[in-house]
């Protein structure tokens, strides 16, 4: 490594040219969505890992690894009946080439291939699917990892139970009626949570109008909304 | 000098005797290895048995047939036969440093020196063609002083011969001709001159028999007896793929072996580097203290010598080891390598392997998982949703090439790999518009979906037959459930014989 603080700086502009989701400076990929992005901190948290649940877990996974540069190293499952298909990935503004897919036999086979896709920087994103809940010795592990190499950890899993005990941040993520998603903040490092509707899809989404924005202690689950979908409440 | 001292193996069935190690019994049947060449099957090779009732190489498979109705085949390898014969070539190194192929079915030992280690020649030969048989080989061997009177030995004389020393001439007296390796139209001549032993050669005028038959068979006939020398090609091993390390304590830990490796694979990377190349496939050999063997093996994408990337290749691997009662030699053998320039270090990188932090990501991440399990995608030139993309392994696949395509209607992101039937599906069209209003059972539950987008309409590659496109072509939809799940499914436009009607499947979400 060059110690050239001149060099070190020219590439830190480089990075933030090339990718206009990644902040070098502040070091977290944001969502785009002008709604989404201050609650949680500004985006995700590079050097971290998050955790992402319910059904469009993995198309959040995409569209956010899309918003990084280098490639995705994804641990997937083997022996799942279903399998990630590229076709359906430039929808979401990530180019499939990218992705780098492990496919593990077993879930101490996926935690070793997160771990080292993680440490070693190589990655830009390192997606794993969950299974079942990890313990804390692991998931620190992971969390360490992240930090040594500078890569994004997501831990996505389709249900609606936490997996990963020390996520970052923690989303959750289903499909609404009008081709439209319910994104769900349930933990995250500024202690802010809420709920928006938005839509998934390459380049900079348009911001939309939030369902509601909940604050520190606002239940935010399972509220009614009305028949046009679109209730503009004020942050707390 | 002493006197050189050569072995001539000849492996007659070695095509036919690789092809039935994996099933032995087929060995004391006919048998012959066929290839095709323009729209006719030729026999390449043939075992002992088909030879004995007329079936012999070169020969078609048709009238090979005729002569022994239940003769087995095999295809022919030629790649098997050869990496077969380099495998028996390697396990002769015990025997002696310097062995040369004689063609595609033989091998030449250079043992002079060699014999008092095994007891003699006598017992060394006889070892020697007992442990082959043992690998189910068919073998003859002989022993002479020169490659050339070995060579007639083994084909001609009595399988196991030894000629001894200075003896050359009076043993080949009465090998016929062949066995100078002679080209068959000179053998022939010879036989019509009456002259069928090589003894017959000996008293005749070398002038005249060099202006009648060439300079090659004078040259041959003095490299049989000695006068000239053949020069063999040796095929040498690279003692520079090698090194090893003997260990005054046994060890058993992995801590100790990494502490071993970190001291031999620069030493490796170094010798590798003046001979510019880089490992692509390395073997880790483990001698224990009784004298067995744990052997790793660790393969890589690109060329690499980084000492680093590869004892971190091992690093995994080592825990599945049984140290036993220790180990005391180490030996690493870079089995195969590949050219690998130096390349200059770019001013900001860190890394002086071209392939990058990526590559050695993918070779440690295939290392453990197989590198059949660590895939890349490319797009491929097929509008079937199944053939969308290639998928390769990632170590042997780059991300560059077409990207790809926007699909205008939208691809779902996982895919079943085949699609679940869906039994007792109900479409309520409404009244406006095309869409309906879908009740099926999913899942273990009932689910009620509106109809989102389609119908998009996408038919069969029609020149090729493809079972899963037996139904025809197929319409595709969006469907949303109650629940808000997505799901990509389609309707075969044509209704599968003993069904009520066209059938609906769920392929994607």
């Amino acid at each position: 490594m060059t110690a050239n603080p001149k060099i070190e700086d020219l590439r830190r502009r480089v990075s933030a040219l090339e990718s206009p989701g990644q902040d070098a400076e502040k070091a977290y990929v944001s969502f785009g969505l002008s709604d989404v992005d201050p609650a949680a901190g500004g985006g995700l948290a590079l050097r971290r890992v998050h955790e992402f649940m319910g059904w469009s877990a993995q198309a959040l996974a995409i569209f956010m690894a899309g918003r990084i540069k280098g490639a995705i190293l994804w641990c997937a499952r083997m022996h799942s009946d279903h399998e990630l298909y590229p076709a359906g990935f430039a929808a979401l503004g990530c180019d499939a080439r990218r992705l780098v897919v492990a496919e593990c036999s077993s879930p101490t086979d996926a935690l070793w291939a997160a771990e080292e896709g993680l440490r070693s920087g190589a990655a830009g994103a390192v997606v794993m699917e969950g299974e079942r809940p990890l313990d804390l010795g692991s998931a620190r592990r992971l969390q360490l990892a992240a930090e040594e190499g500078g890569a994004l950890g997501l831990i996505v899993s389709a249900g609606n139970d936490a997996l990963f005990p020390a996520a970052a941040s923690r989303w959750h993520i289903a499909p609404e009626p009008g081709g439209r998603f319910r994104l769900e903040l349930t933990r995250s490092r500024t202690g802010l949570t809420g709920a928006w509707s938005i839509t998934l899809g390459p380049g900079a989404p348009a911001p939309r109008p939030s369902l509601h924005s909940a604050g520190r202690t606002e239940k935010s689950r399972g509220e009614g909304r009305d028949d046009g979908g679109l209730v503009v409440a004020g942050r707390v | 000098m002493p006197r050189r001292r050569i072995i001539s193996i000849w492996l007659r069935y070695l095509a036919t005797d690789r092809a039935v190690r994996p099933n032995p019994s087929l060995r004391d049947r006919p048998l012959a290895l066929v290839a095709e060449s323009g729209n006719r099957v030729f026999l390449h090779a043939a075992n002992g048995a088909a030879e004995e009732i007329g079936i012999c190489p070169g020969m078609l498979l048709a009238s090979a047939r005729t002569l022994c109705p239940d003769l087995a085949t095999a295809p022919a390898d030629l790649r098997a036969d050869r990496k077969f014969l380099e495998a028996i070539l390697a396990w002769t190194r015990r025997y002696s440093p310097l062995i040369a192929r004689d063609g595609a079915d033989g091998l030449f030992l250079d043992i002079t020196g060699c014999a008092h280690l095994f007891g003699g020649e006598r017992a060394m030969l006889d070892g020697l063609m007992s442990k082959l048989a043992l690998f189910g080989l068919d073998v003859s061997a002989a022993l002479a002083d020169t490659a050339g009177a070995a060579w007639a030995l083994t084909r001609f004389g009595h399988s196991g011969g030894i000629a001894e020393e200075r003896e050359t001439a009076n043993t080949l007296n009465t090998i016929p001709v062949e066995g100078l390796r002679l080209p068959a139209e000179t053998t022939e001549t010879l036989h019509r001159l009456g002259l069928k032993t090589i003894g017959q050669l000996y008293g005749l005028p070398r002038a005249s028999l060099a202006a009648r038959f060439g300079r090659e068979m004078v040259r041959r006939l003095d490299q049989a007896m000695g006068a000239e020398h053949e020069p063999l090609l040796f095929e040498t091993e690279h003692a520079a793929h090698r090194v090893s390390m003997r260990l005054a304590e046994p060890v058993f830990t992995v801590p100790a072996v990494e502490a071993c490796l970190d001291r031999l694979l620069p030493d490796l990377c170094k010798r590798l580097e003046k001979r510019q190349a880089g490992i692509r496939r390395l073997e880790l050999t483990l001698v224990l203290v009784d004298n067995t063997e744990r052997k790793l093996t660790v393969g890589t994408a690109a060329p690499n010598r980084t000492a680093g990337d590869l004892a971190r290749l091992f690093r995994d691997k080592l825990e599945t080891i049984d140290a036993g009662f220790g180990i005391e030699r180490i030996m690493l053998h870079a089995k195969v390598t590949e050219p690998l320039t130096a390349t200059q270090e770019e001013l900001t990188s860190d890394s002086i392997q071209a392939k990058g932090p990526l590559g050695s990501l993918i070779d440690r991440l295939a290392n453990r998982l197989g590198f059949d399990h660590v895939l890349r995608f490319a797009p491929a030139d097929s509008h079937l949703p199944e053939k969308a993309a290639i998928i390769s392994p990632a170590a042997f696949s780059s991300d560059e090439g077409a990207a790809f395509h926007y699909m205008p209607v939208p691809r779902p992101i996982r895919l079943f790999k085949t699609p679940l039937l869906l039994p007792g599906f109900r479409a309520e069209p409404h009244t406006a518009g095309g869409g309906f209003t879908a009740r099926f059972p999913l899942w273990r539950r009932q689910r009620t979906a509106l109809s989102l987008q389609g119908p998009e309409r996408i038919t069969p590659e029609w020149w090729l037959d493809d079972p899963a496109w037996r139904g025809g072509a197929r319409d595709y939809w969006w469907l949303e459930t109650e629940r808000g799940e997505r799901l990509w499914v389609y309707r075969e436009t044509t209704a599968a014989p003993g069904t009520a009607g066209p059938r609906w499947y769920l392929q994607g979400t």
